[in-house]
């Protein structure tokens, strides 16, 4: 398992393409000024359109309850607030969520 | 003695404010002087501070959402509408496009019919903090160096009160900092700017040069500490004026500091208990006569949970007129002046700061060190998330008395501001049209001499007063500079090695082992404080309250 991380100041675009060349098992945003909802909307369109779909997307970021409910409903795995403060839970959701990748495509 | 002493002047009482539009921004703040606010302090929208203008691709989403996007000088004119920028203290965060925005801001106050050299503020222009932990750089670190340095030289000589530079050490705090690496790391990005300046200026100018850099500092909620901290920042800064600069006069060896206090403390549980956390660290800042803040800016109590609106920001500016105009607190002196308690924690302070600048110095300097220091703010941080895990540092309501009453305060809006989805396509058509209204020609020249001075080596202050004036963008401006000194893409703190740094991660470890061989691929874990500490909490203030 490997984490490949670019740095802030990406586009969609640019994130969906460092997925496909590293054949990324889950992808994971991070996202603190509020525009999560565009940013993420056209991420998840990018991402089926790349025959990623099926690849989790995490999001962490200052997400309002409503915002979050609207990033699931967008097919966002999870996401993460301050409120989530434990750092190995989160590394721990996203070990499984990489291996029920594995599973499914068995 | 207190009954015949006459109080000191109230610091300068801000708020960090801008949001949507120019025009919205402005009526914030002509409400917010209304309600007694003393100095205006800008928030640019993240476009604004990269050096796009509102219809580049990666301003998407992004327009006036942590800040007021300003294209153009008609963006800029309308945020300062009707408010006398010759009578105005204006702060800007503002970093990577600081002598533009500083370009415009003349532009408008010469429209406006002000005396250029009266007036007064500060923009922020720390590119060193940016590369540790803001994020809102653009160019590598000697060119930015010598932009801020532009920007220095330009305001020592006609616009002689304003503040060229705000060292940050507020940001190295939001990213995990120990007091004494907020105080080392400050204070060698100060003497490397000083040093850059030095040659600039004639040697008997210098020291009014010195005088003019200021200081932004966080204050977190271990407040005697952080106050101890305040009083260290002003003896070393005093020490360092007079042995490496040779200023002799003590008036400009003071250390001048505004501050915002902490945000990454404040918690989206309960987060109503957010205000008294904000109190309590704004002591830090007020208490001591001989360290207090020039200037303080407050967060607001909703601010783990999204913008603030006016009234949470109302709210958090009546806790610093409270503080001034109701207690006694500016009717004494130095409350703690002889305390040993106090004395020994800042002689400890003093120490351990003093050590890492002679380490730092020994490498060259902040500039070289920027990937030392990032790496020490990276493990700074992992120890702190790591102590409140371990419940060593008690959160309350986070790790401790979780249970809570459902908050009266968290009504249908979700208790935060919300931007308008609209705002970024209206801000984008009045772009189109500002470009369609410009002289072409005049734009071409302005932008051809911009061009010449970067190129050139010469300050590009002048070239930019001139381009703001012929109504140049903020993206045409920055693709200049981006042309002429490249881009820059500042290191993660992100790095491949095993930490041993952590713990309880055996468990983890083996599950990582298990799931990597059944996906076929190398092990390889990272250290948590490298993987996964900084995405979470880099910059949640910056974004937000933060300047």
């Amino acid at each position: 398992m490997d984490i490949s991380y670019d740095g802030i100041r990406l586009t969609p675009e640019e994130i969906v393409t460092a997925a496909v060349e590293d054949k990324a098992h889950v992808v994971g945003l991070s996202i603190l000024s509020g525009s999560h909802i565009p940013l993420v909307e056209d991420m998840m369109e990018r991402m089926r359109a790349a025959g990623l779909g099926n690849v989790p997307v995490i999001v962490g970021g200052i997400i309002p309850d409503d915002d979050a409910r609207r990033l699931l409903a967008m097919g966002v795995t999870r996401v993460y607030t301050p409120k989530d403060f434990e750092l190995n839970t989160i590394m721990a959701d996203i070990v499984t969520l990489a291996d029920s990748k594995s599973v499914a495509a068995e | 003695m207190t009954e015949t002493r006459k109080a000191d002047k109230p610091w300068l009482i801000r708020t960090y404010a801008g949001h949507s539009t120019a025009a919205a921004s402005n009526a914030l703040y002509r409400n917010n002087l209304a309600k007694g606010q003393t100095g205006l302090s800008v928030a640019f929208d993240l476009p604004t501070q990269t050096g796009y203008d509102s219809d580049h691709v990666l301003a998407r989403g992004e327009v006036g959402k942590v800040g007021v996007p300003v294209c153009h000088l008609g963006d800029m004119r309308a945020l300062f509408d009707q408010i006398p920028l010759d009578q105005m203290n204006t702060s800007m965060t503002i970093n990577a496009t600081a002598p533009w925005l500083l370009s415009l801001y003349v532009a408008v106050a010469e429209e406006q019919g002000a005396d250029i050299s009266k007036l007064q503020g500060t923009v922020q222009n720390d590119l060193i903090k940016e590369y540790l932990s803001r994020g809102t750089y653009i160019c590598p670190p000697k060119p930015s160096l010598k932009m801020i340095a532009d920007v220095a030289e330009y305001c020592y000589s006609h616009i002689p009160k304003w503040n060229p530079m705000n060292v940050c050490s507020y940001h190295l705090q939001e990213a995990g900092a120990t007091p004494e690496q907020e105080l080392a790391f400050a204070l060698a990005t100060a003497t490397a700017v000083l040093d850059e300046l030095r040659p600039r200026v004639p040697e008997a100018d210098f020291p009014a040069v010195v005088q003019r850099i200021s200081f932004f500092v966080n204050a977190g909620i271990r407040f005697v500490t952080e106050m101890c901290k305040m009083r260290a920042f002003v003896d070393l800064w005093d020490e360092i004026c007079e042995t490496r600069y040779g200023v002799t006069d003590p008036k400009q060896r003071r250390f001048r500091y505004g501050v915002q206090v902490n945000s990454l403390g404040l918690t989206e549980q309960q987060p109503e208990n957010n205000v008294y956390r904000i109190l309590i660290e704004m002591l830090a800042v007020t208490l001591s006569k001989n360290a207090r803040a020039r200037a303080v800016q407050l967060p607001a109590w909703n601010e783990a949970l999204g913008l603030p609106r006016p009234w949470d920001q109302q709210w958090s500016m009546r806790m610093q007129q409270i503080l001034a105009y109701e207690t006694d607190l500016l009717e004494f002196d130095d409350l703690f002046d002889g305390n040993p308690a106090v004395d020994r924690k800042v002689e400890a302070l003093k120490e351990g700061a003093r050590a890492e600048l002679a380490n730092l110095d020994s490498m060259g300097g902040a500039v070289a060190s920027i990937e030392y220091m990032k790496s020490r703010l990276v493990e700074s941080n992992a120890d702190r998330l790591n102590r409140i895990e371990r419940n060593d540092t008690t959160v309350v309501g986070v790790n401790r008395w979780t249970e809570t009453e459902p908050s009266p305060l968290m009504t249908e809006d979700g208790g935060i501001m919300t931007v308008d989805p609209a705002v970024e396509k209206d801000q984008i058509n009045q772009l189109a049209k500002w470009r369609d209204s410009r002289d072409a020609a005049a734009v071409a020249a302005a932008l051809a001499d911009l061009r010449a001075a970067a190129r050139d080596g010469a300050n590009i202050m002048p070239p930019s007063i001139a381009a703001a004036k012929a109504g140049v963008t903020t993206g045409e401006w920055a693709a200049e500079m981006r042309k002429a000194f490249g881009e820059y893409r500042g290191p993660t703190g992100v790095s491949p090695s095993v930490s041993n740094r952590t713990e309880n991660l055996d468990e983890l470890r083996q599950s990582v082992d298990a799931v990597s061989d059944r996906l076929g691929l190398a092990v390889e874990i990272p250290g948590r404080q490298t993987g996964a500490g900084r995405p979470f909490q880099w910059c949640r203030a910056d974004r937000l309250s933060c300047p």
